[in-house]
């Protein structure tokens, strides 16, 4: 059952293009891989929390791997040590784990959640990460990615890695099940055989499917909530 | 502390408003009432609706911006909850709608039969449902309200959008039935999507035309629009309303009735 949480920020700091935040909530709860949690910006020009998915969860520390695009963001990465986070969570119904390999597709901060599933994943792992430049990760994140399977990169700009994007990379070859996160352009033109399944994004209000505000299409033209019925999704339910 | 709503003893002024909370399933399934006084579940329509196309929310400054449409599976549905609105330990105010004089007949009807509905709050002034604006004019307010009431015969509230020169609606609603009013609706709003606006952006606002009422005309009335603090509670008490609704504020802390309240003592 999600709670409210007070998170201790243990660090928060940058990571390559992107921000690594690290809290304490003083106990260890259960966490489904591509669950999320909603953090509350404490600003009063803004009324809606910010959806982080879980990049990492070690005893009672949880870490999310952020990117800062608007002021709730911003106003995130200025947090300091110490600084008590208003956290609610475990959010959404994360994926589900099937043995064997894996591949886990990430585009730009859709790499997040991929971390701890790919730590809980019982098999091997393949990581095929997207950006636009060499410089979107630092060398230690990307260390933490290699600690626990293989790790391909593809750069839009060619700087590092296989130039171009994720979803031309992204092979049938004998996986028991892929993985992705991304923008919804990328998710939709992922083209496999495989079972697959997608985390999706969405500006979150309640959190816990009662508000209406996230919803998606799916191709069958019934709308979802992506807070409570997603984020996961199985990709045919979005793409056909 | 004991607060009277027409009628109805409530333990606290803090009203869970229509919309953000859905039918409460979800809510307390995770949260209690604590420092709530009422809960009005999401508006309810004869039959099902899927409401708008994505997207459907937009933050601005200070401020959220929705466009739901009035998505819910209908009275039927919602008439299963029945258990979960006895068991809260709360009084429950239905929030209902209809596209037609025969809907919200119809709507009353079911309504007057639920010995655990409290009352019932109509709702004519969802910004975001294409041709069913009631409170365009003031002979549609009287008519709605006045069909509402011929089959519903306890506490009737009725929601009306923000707008000066009110009177005349407020009027009409009345000689229509309605024994007291939600002021107000959502704050018709752009910014990359058509909707209600809310948030603390929208109260000074709706302090100003509250302010207006307040001081000419002596009607029960419950507060809506931009709560988010103790003060903000203060600001519209004062003003001599009976309750006041929290929305929006929800979202950033959905345990803030709960902290308001203690505020409040």
């Amino acid at each position: 059952m999600p709670e409210i949480y007070s998170g201790e920020v243990l660090e928060n700091r940058s990571a390559g293009e992107l921000f690594l935040l690290t809290v304490s909530i003083g106990k260890s709860i259960d966490i489904i891989p591509g669950q999320f949690f909603l953090i509350r910006i404490d600003r009063e020009d803004t009324v809606l929390r910010r959806a982080f998915s879980i990049f990492d969860k070690n005893d009672d520390r949880l870490s999310f791997l952020y990117r800062v695009v608007g002021k709730g963001t911003g106003w995130l990465s200025e947090r300091k040590t110490g600084y008590e986070l208003n956290i609610f969570g475990p959010l959404g119904n994360g994926f589900s784990l099937v043995e064997g390999r894996s591949l886990l597709v990430g585009g730009g901060t859709g790499m997040a959640p991929l971390y701890y599933l790919g730590k809980n994943i019982n098999g091997d792992v393949d990581f095929l990460l997207g950006a636009q430049r060499k410089t979107f990760w630092s060398e230690e994140l990307l260390s933490r990615y290699r600690d626990i399977g293989n790790l391909e990169l593809v750069t839009e700009d060619g700087s590092s890695g296989k130039k171009g994007l994720v979803t031309q990379y992204i092979k049938n070859a004998c996986y028991t099940k892929v993985y992705a996160c991304g923008p919804m352009e990328m998710l939709k033109s992922i083209d496999i055989d495989v079972p697959a399944e997608v985390s999706l994004e969405s500006v979150i209000a309640c959190g816990f499917g009662a508000c209406r505000g996230c919803i998606v299409e799916t191709v069958s033209g019934e709308y979802k909530r992506v807070c409570k019925d997603g984020p996961i999704f199985d990709l045919r339910e979005i793409s056909i | 502390m004991s607060w009277n709503l027409c009628g109805i003893e409530l333990g606290s002024p803090l009203v869970a408003a229509s919309g953000p909370l859905g039918w409460g399933k979800e809510f307390f399934e995770i949260f209690s009432t604590d420092g709530l006084g009422l809960f009005i579940p999401k508006t309810v329509t004869l039959k099902p609706k899927v409401g708008n196309p994505p997207p459907r929310i937009v933050e601005t400054t200070g401020g959220l911006i929705n466009s739901i449409g009035l998505e819910n599976d209908g009275v039927y549905e919602w008439l299963k909850l029945e258990d979960l609105y006895r068991s809260l330990d709360i009084p429950v105010m239905a929030s209902i709608a209809g596209g037609s004089l025969e809907e919200l007949s119809t709507l009353g009807e079911i309504m007057e039969k639920l010995d655990y509905i409290a009352g019932v709050e109509l709702n004519l002034s969802c910004p975001n449902v294409e041709g069913e604006n009631w409170s365009n004019n003031t002979t549609s307010v009287l008519e709605a309200t006045r069909e509402v009431r011929k089959t519903y015969s306890r506490l009737l509230f009725v929601k009306l959008p923000p707008k000066d020169n009110i009177f005349p609606y407020i009027e009409a609603s009345r000689s229509g039935g309605a024994d007291g009013f939600t002021l107000f609706n959502t704050l018709p709003a752009c910014d990359r999507i058509k909707g209600g606006l809310s948030g603390p952006a929208i109260k000074p606002v709706y302090i100003r035309l509250l302010k207006e009422i307040m001081e000419e005309i002596d009607i029960p009335v419950m507060a809506s629009g931009g709560v988010m603090t103790e003060k903000d509670v203060r600001d519209y008490l004062y003003l001599g309303v009976k309750a006041v609704q929290i929305g929006t504020a929800f979202f950033k802390d959905p345990d803030i009735a709960k902290r308001i309240y203690q505020e409040l003592q």
